[in-house]
């Protein structure tokens, strides 16, 4: 029997589709966590790369502090929609940078109050080095590192002019994230694991000054390639984070968590242009959040390279 | 980047529904739409101040509250009675994610301890503190706690 | 598994790397010594192959039609199967299947690609008869979907070292996948 070709680079690819998945729906503006994620990813032999990403979402309830899922009331509608200019670039061969810079857009109807606002986001550069490529060793699988930084350019709660906030586009604090990822790959199925750490600068607002909890990100994805070039993947990110500390003392029970599943694709529309996109959903059941909002999205994203 | 609210029904036109898209103005949005005030005779909850020397009967319109603009009403006694005369200033916000919120309630004094705090917008669910600084015959603050759903 | 630092590897190639030399076994049936092989003609291009990659499948005819091509100049291709997986008996049936008129080595244990720096597949080596590398990178700057226009960088490296010269671009990228070594 002819083997059939394995379309290899379409695993990096959804590699780098997949992690837009938790971001899409990490997507209150006031409180990212690990957004620092790079959401596009320089392929094999790509030198850099352009993107523009549109990311619409809507709340539908949330998660308290018992871990009990609490669904929107009626007439309570929160939509959001968010578009970010992407752009990477590859440095010393195994190394790429990446400039992310978000406008988002919010609508909100509370009761009576209709109210839509937006503007600059917070802007995220972050950084890859492939210390092994994926697919390079037949023991060893691709790893690298990553890391991230997340700039307070946005707009947070407290400096928005609208009364429901929907101007907020920003968390108010600096965000550092840090961490590694793993991939393999079998034929035409791969697999992907990565891990980060995130932890917000301390804000002080007034009389008020906060340093919220460690955060501990999680993803796991495993797609399939097609022969046809296109290729899908499943994910899962989970996200937990220590008390924060409140005019310093811990405010116990103030940890948040939340897990998230998502569909991603990524398809090559010729050889300088491909299409990503993600559908994700944080899980409305008990114990698979804390203190966090829940929300349903889509993420589709068209990216230019050069090779 | 500009941000603007109108008064009365949600009123935006073409031309700033796409400059908002374009990132460049912020908002379209009525002005504050307060509830209507009626309490109910219960309390939704009961809370001491930081000295132990103030108890604060809490009671929100509408109770329980909910996601967007709430009235809270707060009857204040010590030991002889109703307090009158405190300067008291809240802040809402949320622990758990770190931040505030947009708008600062106004408080005015009702007279026999009650004092009506309005323009509490609490806009993302979550656990809110009002946090209450309560000045005059005393110095001392309090903290209010909100299971927003 | 790691390869030299860039600076290292230029240099050595550029005074002629050592060489494995061991003998490959090939598609063919034959084994080969290198040095003997590169002896053997004017210049040798080695073209490092992967089973299962579709910019090596996409690049086939290229291969095929320039071997032809410059086979009367004194110029010998030969492919190279570099990955971990790599066998004689699945060179000779890839080598069949794809109507190869020139044999796959193997080096399964990958030390004809590191000795040269090699980490893509469709990567392709210049080397003269006594070993001097001449040229090093991809075959054209295309991946799946070739093009007419598409500058065609080893063609170009070859014209200009038959005629006495030295390559334009001596160093270019390969386009290839990466090569699964041990």
């Amino acid at each position: 029997m002819t083997p059939r070709p394995s379309p290899f680079r379409f695993r990096e690819l959804l590699a780098a589709a997949v992690l837009l998945a938790p971001a899409a729906a990490l997507a209150q503006a006031c409180c990212t966590g690990a957004s620092a994620l790079a959401p596009a990813r320089l392929t094999l032999h790509e030198d850099a790369l352009v993107g523009v990403q549109l990311s619409p979402a809507a709340l539908v309830g949330s998660w308290d502090g018992a871990r009990a899922f609490v669904p929107s009331p009626a007439g309570a509608t929160e939509l959001r929609l968010q578009e970010v200019l992407v752009g990477s670039i590859r440095f010393l061969s195994r190394g790429q940078a990446t400039a992310a810079v978000p406008f988002l857009e919010t609508y909100r109807r509370l009761g009576g109050l209709g109210e839509f606002g937006g503007g600059f986001g917070d802007v995220v550069l972050s950084g890859r080095w492939d210390f092994v490529q994926a697919g390079e060793s037949a023991r060893i699988p691709g790893l690298a590192a990553v890391l991230g930084v997340q700039f307070p350019t946005g707009r947070p709660p407290e400096s928005a002019h609208l009364p429901l906030g929907t101007d907020t586009t920003g968390a108010g604090s600096f965000q550092f994230s840090a961490g590694f990822a793993v991939e393999q790959s079998w034929a035409h199925w791969f697999a992907t694991g990565t891990a980060l750490l995130t932890q917000a600068t301390p804000r002080k607002v007034g009389s008020i000054t906060e340093l919220l909890g460690l955060q501990v990100t999680v993803i796991g994805a495993a797609g399939y390639a097609f022969d046809t070039e296109a290729a899908l993947a499943v994910t899962v990110a989970y996200t937990d984070s220590g008390d924060a500390w409140l005019n310093g003392a811990v405010a116990k029970g103030s940890g948040r968590a939340r897990t998230t599943l998502g569909v991603s694709g990524a398809l090559p529309l010729s050889e300088d242009w491909r299409l990503q996109g993600s559908l994700t959903t944080d899980v409305p059941a008990p114990f698979l959040g804390r203190n966090e909002p829940t929300n349903v999205g889509l993420t589709l994203m068209i990216v230019r390279s050069w090779t | 980047m500009l941000a603007s609210a109108h008064h009365g029904p949600l009123r935006c036109s073409l031309a700033r529904r796409l400059a908002l898209v374009a990132g460049l103005v912020a908002a379209c949005a009525p002005a504050s739409s307060q509830p209507d005030a009626g309490f109910p005779a219960d309390p939704l909850t009961t809370v001491t101040s930081q000295s132990g020397s103030l108890t604060l009967a809490v009671r929100t319109s509408p109770q329980p509250p909910s996601r967007g603009v709430l009235a809270v009403q707060l009857t204040v006694t010590d030991a002889s009675g109703p307090v009158d005369g405190l300067t008291i200033t809240v802040t809402p916000w949320m622990p758990d994610h770190g931040h505030g919120a947009s708008v600062q309630p106004q408080v005015s004094a009702q007279g026999s301890g009650v004092y009506l705090v309005t323009d509490v917008y609490l806009a993302m669910p979550g656990q809110w503190e009002l946090r209450l600084g309560l000045d005059g015959t005393t110095h001392d603050t309090a903290t209010i706690t909100l299971q927003i759903p | 598994m790691m390869t030299m630092p860039a600076v290292l590897l230029a240099l050595s190639l550029a005074a002629g790397p050592e060489l494995p030399t061991t003998p490959f076994a090939a598609s063919d049936g034959k084994a080969y010594v290198l040095k003997d092989t590169l002896a053997a003609s004017r210049f040798t291009v080695l073209v490092f192959f992967a089973h299962t990659c579709p910019i090596m499948r996409a690049h086939d005819a290229r291969v095929i039609a320039l071997a032809q091509k410059y086979a009367e100049k004194g110029v010998r291709v030969l492919l190279v199967d570099s990955e971990a997986d790599a066998t004689a008996e699945r060179a000779a049936k890839d080598a069949a299947e794809r109507h190869y008129p020139f044999p796959i080595l193997v080096d399964a244990d990958g030390a004809l690609a590191h000795a040269l720096g090699v980490r893509f597949a469709t990567t392709a080596v210049v080397l003269e008869a006594g070993g001097k590398v001449r040229y090093r990178g991809g075959i054209d700057a295309d991946k799946q979907r070739l093009r007419p226009e598409s500058p065609f960088y080893l063609a170009d490296a070859l014209d200009a070292v038959l005629a006495g010269g030295s390559p334009k671009e001596s160093e270019t990228k390969a386009l290839g996948c990466v090569l699964r070594f041990k």
